[in-house]
Formats: structure tokens, C-alpha cells, sequence
């Protein structure tokens, strides 16, 4: 069988949104690894890393500037977002990156280091069998010995509900003319006109009614990519699982921090229904049942070593952990699929005092706080968003941020602000402007505050 | 020879025995279908809107 080429099977006029991705980092991913009782890849004080699918390059354009040691690579199939990413490397002299225009079976065929990380965000769900079997080959071919794979991708079955909107919109556009950005919006247009005519298919669609909210809040290139893609297919979790078991990779456990904790995301009663469900793969599908889960961010392991409680323990207190939100802002609860978590503890509080200093390690300051409760309070911290790994080393971030800020494209993704221990925060435009002192509107003090004293 | 014993640590749910989820789920809110990069965003746009 000849494959049409890989551009003719995937959506390719439309750049993609440049944004950032903090999941992706090797810090969030080492994390990752010992929450769920795994060594962090060895690397010997250099890692290596690769995106497959990596757009405009952000995420390693911003990591292979806050990990200057570190060899960092990005394929893309589109050669304008591979064009953009070299174009911002090399005005912020990023010797350390290197980014391949090239589809997935090309790219099996680069000579390449062994890699301590591959990541690809959203693609495995995007496109067709062929190309993601050249994801499996690449990362049999390319992963490292005790290597870490990020994988995330539309689930089932949280997508239950929508994949019927999603099957119309792209039938409705597929043969329409125009580019995908108008395919996609005459298909919308049509579609919406079918709900209000009472469609009960669209109608109990959550994405169907909410789309024009939807639209609003995210980059008009979104779309396209997500419900035009030709092969577009949720997967549920133990399908995954398989593909992966097939390059012998094993699960490690979910770069969503709060969904490595049952306690935070199932019920006791669906804890003690899951109980009776001894196959991990199958219990982790059936949990999948009580989540809705709708999109998966799986890591996976070659042969990665088990550690013991205690070096979980002692990796957990010894790794760097940054507050990506002021103070004022933070709120020591969390909404999850199971319910409100409260975590208003002495030890949340006073890690986030500490943290509001600067990025530090879990004891520095905080001696005489019980190490269960500063464990605890981090790791809730930490799924609620309000916390992130961090590397251990910062660096100096006025040139990657200058670069990012005189290449943006205000329509194509958020404004970022790059922190200098490996992580970036996009940042809204009305913030933007506040920041920089041009803007009026309402009041961002705690945040101007806060993102000045990052500097 | 001695045999080493496989290392076996606990689930991540004992790192966490103090947190307990109550009243309403997140889906009852959202839908499940908000991400959290949307969350900080969304947050954020409350946050200036408010």
C-alpha cells in the first residue's frame, strides 16, 4: 500500500498555536517519576531531550535556553513552524537546539543521541495509524535505557459525548473550499444551526454548546488542527498502554500531578468498585469510566529502576519547586473529578510564604515543619496548579525573553514570560500591557508584583 | 549468593493521607473538559476582569 504523503494527511495550512507546554519539562517529568516510585532518567549532569510534533518550538526553544548544558531537538512535519523555531534559536544563540522539519518516518532515520526524554503533546490522537507507528519506531529506535516518554492525547471515554460533533464538523468541511481556518468556520457556522434547530445529537454535545464560548477563548488556529485533522481518534488508555507495551515500555504514571493520586480524583466508593479489578491496564481504563477522563497525559518508562519509599521521600524534599502564582491569588483548595480538596494547612502556608521568596527545596527555611505535612502540602500544591518542579540551576532569561517577545505573532498563541529555572508562564495581553505600564483596565497589581519580582 | 528483594514503594496516595475530596465534583462544573493550562488562563482573565 502507497500512504498519500504526510501533509496530505494531516492539517498543515494553518500554523499552529505557539504555546507553552510545562509538562513537558525534564523537572516536571523527574517529579513525575519519583511521585509514582521511579528513578528519574540517569543522565550524568546532561540530559537529552526531543519533541515529536513540536510546532513553533516553544517548549524547547524555552528549555534549551533555561538548560544551556542540555541538548535539546524538535521535529515538525510543517516547515514554517520548524522556520520560525531556527529563526528564534539563532537570535538567541541556542547552540543547544536543533529542530528537524521532517515527518515521523523520516525522523526515525536521523542519527541522533539516545534520548533521557521524548515528549509528544497531543499528536498521538491526531494522526493516522502510519504515522503513529513511526512514533513507536522512533521512540524504540531513539529513547534511552531508563528513558521517559511523554505521551498525551484526547481520551475516551471523556470524549463520548463530542465525537459526534467532531465526526460532522470535519465531514461538513472536507470538501469545502477554502483554508482549513474557513473550512472550519463555514462547518461551525452550519453546525450551530442544526443545535438550534434542536439537533439532540449536538445538543448534548458539551463542546457543541459551548463553542462560541470556546472560540473566544482560544487561538482561532486550535481549531482546524483539532477537528479537521482527517485521522483525528481519541484512544482509550489500555489501547495506548498496548502500543507502548509493544516498544517495551511501561507506564509511570500521569504528568496531570493530581491524577497519580486516587484519593484526590475517585471517590472511596469507586476506589472500593476499582479494588475488585486486578489488571492494572484495566483498572486504570475502568477508573477512566469514573473521570470522564478527555485527555491523557500519560508517562512511560523504558526499564526504568524502582526506588523505595525513603529515596522518594529524600528526591521529593531535594528537588526545586517554584510559585507560579502571587500570594494573594493563591487558594489552598482544589476542584477535582472526585470533589473540593481543601488543603489550608500551617505547612501549605508556610511553603508558600517561602516559595513567594524565590524557587527553593522543600526543608530550606522550613526545618521545623513534620515532613509528612510538607510533603503532603507540596504535592497538593503542586495538582493544583499553584506550584511547579523546577530545575535546580537558573539561569539568565533577558535574552530568550526579549527574542519571544519580538517574534510574536499576537494572533497565533499567548504572550510568554520565560522564569529562569526551566518553566515559562503564558501571559494574557491585557496583563501584558499592565506589566510594561502602557496599559489601564482593571487592577493586575498582584500580578505585576509578582512577575517583577521574578526578575 | 544472597537474592536482593525487589524494591516495591507504596501507591502515591500515602505521600497524601491527610487530603480528602468533598461535596461536588469537577465535572458537575466543568463538564471535565477544561485543561490546566485553561485553568491558569482562565484564572487569570477572572483575576483582571473582576
Amino acid at each position: 500500500m502507497t500512504l498519500e504523503p504526510a501533509g496530505a494527511r494531516y492539517v498543515t495550512d494553518v500554523p499552529y498555536v505557539a504555546s507553552f507546554t510545562p509538562e513537558l519539562a525534564p523537572a516536571w517529568l523527574d517529579t513525575v517519576a519519583t511521585i509514582c516510585g521511579f528513578a528519574a532518567p540517569r543522565h550524568g549532569g546532561r540530559r537529552t531531550w526531543c519533541e515529536l510534533g513540536c510546532g513553533p518550538g516553544l517548549a524547547p526553544l524555552v528549555f534549551a535556553a533555561t538548560h544551556p548544558r542540555d541538548t535539546f531537538h524538535g521535529i515538525d512535519l510543517m516547515p514554517e513552524h520548524v522556520a520560525r523555531g531556527r529563526a528564534m534559536a539563532h537570535d538567541a544563540g541556542l547552540g543547544n537546539l536543533t529542530l528537524h522539519a521532517l515527518d515521523f518516518d523520516a525522523a526515525c532515520d536521523l542519527d541522533l543521541p539516545p534520548f533521557d526524554y521524548i515528549v509528544a503533546h497531543g499528536v498521538y490522537a491526531w494522526v493516522d495509524d502510519a504515522a503513529t507507528a513511526s512514533m513507536r519506531r522512533f521512540i524504540h529506535r531513539h529513547l534511552a535505557p531508563g528513558g521517559l516518554v511523554y505521551l498525551s492525547y484526547n481520551a475516551m471515554p471523556g470524549w463520548a459525548a463530542d465525537s459526534p460533533f467532531q465526526h460532522l464538523i470535519h465531514a461538513l468541511a472536507e470538501h469545502a473550499p477554502g483554508t482549513s481556518l474557513a473550512r472550519f468556520d463555514m462547518a461551525a457556522a452550519t453546525v450551530q444551526a442544526l443545535r438550534a434547530a434542536g439537533a439532540p445529537s449536538l445538543v448534548a454535545s458539551p463542546i457543541a454548546s459551548t463553542l462560541d464560548d470556546l472560540r473566544q477563548r482560544r487561538y482561532a488556529s486550535y481549531f482546524p488542527h483539532e477537528y479537521l485533522a482527517p485521522a483525528w481518534r481519541p484512544r482509550y488508555v489500555d489501547e495506548v498502554r498496548r502500543d507502548m507495551a509493544a516498544i517495551d515500555l511501561v507506564p509511570v504514571g500521569s504528568a496531570t500531578f493530581r491524577d497519580n493520586f486516587d484519593r484526590l480524583v475517585v471517590t472511596t466508593a469507586a476506589r472500593q468498585a476499582l479494588d475488585a479489578i486486578a489488571d492494572p491496564d484495566q483498572r486504570e481504563l475502568a477508573r477512566d469510566f469514573f473521570m470522564a477522563q478527555a485527555f491523557r497525559r500519560d508517562v512511560f518508562g523504558r526499564a526504568p529502576a524502582r526506588i523505595d519509599d525513603d529515596a522518594r521521600r529524600a528526591r521529593l524534599l531535594d528537588a526545586w519547586y517554584a510559585l507560579v502564582q502571587p500570594p494573594p491569588l493563591v487558594r489552598f483548595s482544589m476542584s477535582t473529578e472526585a470533589g473540593e480538596v481543601t488543603f489550608d494547612t500551617p505547612a501549605a502556608r508556610a511553603l508558600v510564604t517561602r516559595l513567594a521568596e524565590g524557587p527553593g527545596r522543600l526543608r530550606e527555611g522550613l526545618a521545623d515543619a513534620p515532613v509528612d505535612e510538607l510533603l503532603s502540602a507540596a504535592i497538593a500544591l503542586l495538582c493544583a496548579g499553584t506550584v511547579r518542579p523546577v530545575s535546580a540551576a537558573a539561569t539568565d532569561v533577558g535574552r530568550i525573553n526579549d527574542v519571544l517577545h519580538r517574534h510574536r505573532d499576537p494572533g497565533a498563541g499567548p504572550a510568554h514570560r520565560v522564569l529562569s529555572r526551566g518553566t515559562a508562564l503564558p501571559i494574557d495581553d491585557d496583563l501584558l500591557a499592565a506589566v510594561r505600564e502602557v496599559g489601564g483596565g482593571a487592577d493586575p497589581r498582584p500580578w505585576v508584583e509578582f512577575l517583577r519580582r521574578l526578575d | 549468593m544472597s537474592e536482593q528483594k525487589p524494591v516495591k514503594p507504596s501507591s502515591p496516595d500515602s505521600l497524601i493521607k491527610d487530603l480528602e475530596p468533598k461535596g461536588a465534583a469537577l465535572d458537575e462544573v466543568t463538564g471535565g473538559k477544561m485543561k490546566s493550562s485553561d485553568k491558569q488562563q482562565q484564572q487569570m482573565l477572572d483575576y483582571l476582569k473582576s
